[in-house]
């Protein structure tokens, strides 16, 4: 194999490793302002990628407007969903489990709207560049791929800066860490949490428009991402947000070059073998978050 | 509290993920544990000969349907229900099954061989159908057609997998192609070509990896060298590191075993990392899967089949063929993009048939007429069943698609159609 197919290769798993980042941060975010899990980002993310389908081929909008749309339709969904579900759910004292089953069926109930919205038929997303290819060292590299993983560096970043430097990501931090606490000192707690559901389902909707134009749109596109998404945010370390990024990096790269070099049979079982040993060499993940551990 | 819930949920999403890799045993164990379950549940009810044949009352011929309606892929299960709903509705016109007219009862196995039983089962008893129309897919079909033929119901499949039809089943026919048979012809496409090698891609799936591995032994009974045999799981969409790997070994041309949703993401991905070589398709190309390729990246797919699918009605020369595209434009408004559209009609006109060659309408006389039609006029050419092996396409055509149009072989080669290949992308082969 020569230097270009390791660069594609390499590019490639970037690109998927970025989504899976993308799915892991929102799984942080959640899990860091709620202490919950939520199985609906693979779902959120094929919502995603049908709403900029239909705000960017269908209704002809610019592909940043459509970026921009699509995460502002997630992120009303994401708060919808906590004020309409899980808050009510928690209100009623019921076990976390139940909670957790509730997003399970949440994601269900997505998967099949989209399904009776925009059918089964797999659907084309147009290429958002005029250039098919772009030569980076010699190596082809599809616009899209970069994008997926500049765009998923970019809202890391901006996320970082958002939650360590404004007002609002600093009470949002408040409240994870003592609700009541952050209560107490005047800090609306249930608009924090409100607004990490927001900015999870918006991260994940983002992560479908990105990679609709790679991989097209239908129905499960999110399933398995969601999955692998899950796997990063624990190799990063469970709630950690920069660790869900680099868990997701490792992940991709790691299930891209052993498909490639050893057996693309096992990739799925080589990736989910890391997330295996992760739980149990370092549960706490790479960027030792100890939610998992104790 | 919550951490213990999170380790419970993180063991479960493990389990569920290992189970996803097993890959090919996958359908085989989902089957048997769904035969196993059905056949617990209905021990002691079995159905009898007597029952379904006296259900044949003679007000309607019932005939069951269980396809996917719901969820990935169910388009083609829906595009079949749609041409079996017109075929229904042409012979009713013209005089039903021997006087009698027919019903059609169509329920969704939501994807699930498991499910497929369990309506198998509810056609049997509860709905006391006289025949069945199986599912596109032929996982649900293995697993249920047995059911259907141990009732002694006459009953057709429409997936294309080379399993199922290996059973000694003798209820059990097919009007749409066996991939397997298929399997010759697509080895001579890339003789044709005069390639020597070939790098394989399949699916896990129990027909694409079976089509697949009678490719693979093909190749090298006929001194083809498969020089990268790559696999992919259902619910994968990103195959950069196969095709790197398999464009890596540098063969003369890829070959292609998969299942529909994944072909035109493969054929994307092989085109978008420098192929611009010819792919050959274990199937043909169809226009729901050009839609989702890019028309660009579509161009020199090579298949054997007995059909190809068209944008529209008006798209076609094939007289036959043309007047159902009409009639399915007519009845939905669109062409059909799938060719299980042309499984559904072909099934029913073979049912049809069978019943004007036998002049009754009980199990055993249209299971023993199928075995006699010969010379069907069918959307894929002329039916022939009496080979015995219940199988209605007794050959393939060849095709490649070029700008949207898929041209016979044997025309392109003779048209320079190579020629303009090599010189259009800068192959020398």
């Amino acid at each position: 194999m020569n230097m270009s197919v390791y660069g594609m290769l390499l590019v490639s798993s970037l690109a998927i490793g970025s989504i899976y980042g993308l799915i892991a941060l929102g799984y942080a975010l959640i899990y860091k302002s709620s202490g919950l899990l939520s199985f609906t980002q693979g779902d959120i993310l094929t919502l995603g990628a049908y709403l900029g389908l239909t705000f960017y081929s269908i209704l002809k909008i610019p592909f940043v407007i459509s970026l921009i749309l699509t995460m502002a339709c997630a992120f009303a969904l994401g708060i919808l969903l906590e004020k309409g579900v899980i808050r009510k759910l928690l209100n009623k004292n019921v076990g976390a489990i139940y909670v957790v089953l509730a997003t399970i069926a949440i994601s269900y109930i997505i998967q099949n709207g989209s399904q009776l919205v925009w059918g089964t038929i797999q659907l084309n997303f147009p290429s958002v560049f005029s250039v098919s290819n772009v030569n980076i060292f010699g190596v082809n590299v599809r616009p899209e791929a970069l994008m997926c993983f500049i765009v998923s560096i970019a809202l890391m970043i901006v996320l970082h800066f958002f939650m360590t430097k404004t007002r609002f990501g600093t009470s949002m931090r408040a409240a994870s860490m003592d609700s009541m606490a952050a209560e107490s000192l005047g800090i609306d707690v249930s608009l924090t949490t409100g607004v990490s559901w927001g900015l999870s389902a918006g991260l994940a909707a983002i992560a479908g428009m990105l990679i609709g134009p790679i991989y097209g749109v239908y129905s499960t596109l999110g399933s398995t991402i969601g999955r692998k998404g899950f796997s990063g945010a624990v190799i990063g370390g469970y709630g950690n947000m920069y660790g869900a990024m680099v868990g997701g990096l490792i992940l991709g790269i790691v299930e891209t070059f052993s498909a490639s070099l050893i057996s693309s049979t096992y990739r799925n079982l080589i990736a989910y073998a890391l997330l295996l040993i992760f739980m149990f060499i370092k549960p706490t993940g790479l960027f030792n978050e100890r939610a998992i551990q104790d | 509290m919550y951490k213990k819930i999170l380790a419970l949920m993180l063991s479960a999403l493990m389990v569920v993920s290992l189970a996803g890799c097993s890959g090919g045993g996958d359908s085989a164990e989902t089957t048997a544990a769904a035969a196993e379950t059905t056949a617990a549940a209905a021990d002691g009810e079995t159905a009898a000969e007597g029952e379904t044949a006296a259900a044949a009352d003679g007000e309607t011929f019932k005939i069951g349907a269980y396809l996917q309606l719901s969820g990935g892929n169910s388009a083609y299960g829906v595009e079949a229900r749609n041409a079996i709903e017109i075929a229904i509705a042409y012979v009713n016109e013209n005089g039903g099954f021997n006087g009698v007219p027919v019903e059609l009862v169509a329920y969704d196995t939501q994807g699930s061989a498991e499910e497929a039983v369990k309506i198998v089962t509810k056609l049997i008893e509860v709905d006391q159908v006289d025949a069945a129309v199986g599912s596109i897919n032929s996982s649900e079909v293995l697993a249920a057609a047995g059911y259907l033929n141990d009732a002694g119901i006459y009953n057709f499949g429409m997936g294309t997998s080379p399993t199922w039809m290996e059973e000694d089943w003798p209820y059990v026919f097919r009007a749409a192609m066996n991939n397997g048979n298929a399997v010759p012809a697509t080895v001579e496409l890339v003789q044709a070509f005069g390639y020597t090698s070939v790098g394989t891609f399949y699916g896990q799936d129990d027909n694409s990896l079976t089509t697949a591995e009678t490719f693979e032994a093909a190749c090298e009974e006929a001194g083809i060298t498969v020089t990268a045999s790559e696999s992919y799981d259902t619910g994968d969409s990103d195959f950069s590191a196969q095709v790197a790997s398999i464009l890596a070994s540098n063969p003369d041309c890829v070959y292609i075993s998969v299942m529909g949703e994944a072909g035109p993401l493969i054929v994307q991905q092989l085109r978008q990392y420098g192929y611009s070589g010819i792919i050959i398709d274990k199937e043909s190309f169809m226009e729901s899967q050009i839609d989702i390729a890019g028309e660009e990246n579509s161009d020199y797919i090579a298949f054997a089949n007995p059909y190809v699918t068209y944008a529209s009605s008006a798209d076609c020369d094939d007289e036959y063929m043309k007047s159902f595209l009409e009639r399915y434009e007519e009845a939905y408004g669109e062409c059909c993009k799938t060719d299980s559209a042309y499984r559904g009609w072909d099934t029913i006109m073979c049912m049809w048939e069978a019943s004007k060659i036998a002049g009754a309408n009980d199990s055993d006389s249209l299971r023993d007429a199928t075995n006699q039609i010969s010379g069907l006029q069918g959307l894929g050419g002329t039916i022939d069943f009496t080979a015995g092996d219940r199988e209605a396409y007794q050959t393939v055509n060849k095709f490649i698609l070029v700008d949207r149009k898929n041209i016979p072989v044997d025309q392109w080669l003779e048209d320079g159609g190579y020629d303009a290949y090599k010189e259009a992308t800068g192959n020398d082969k």
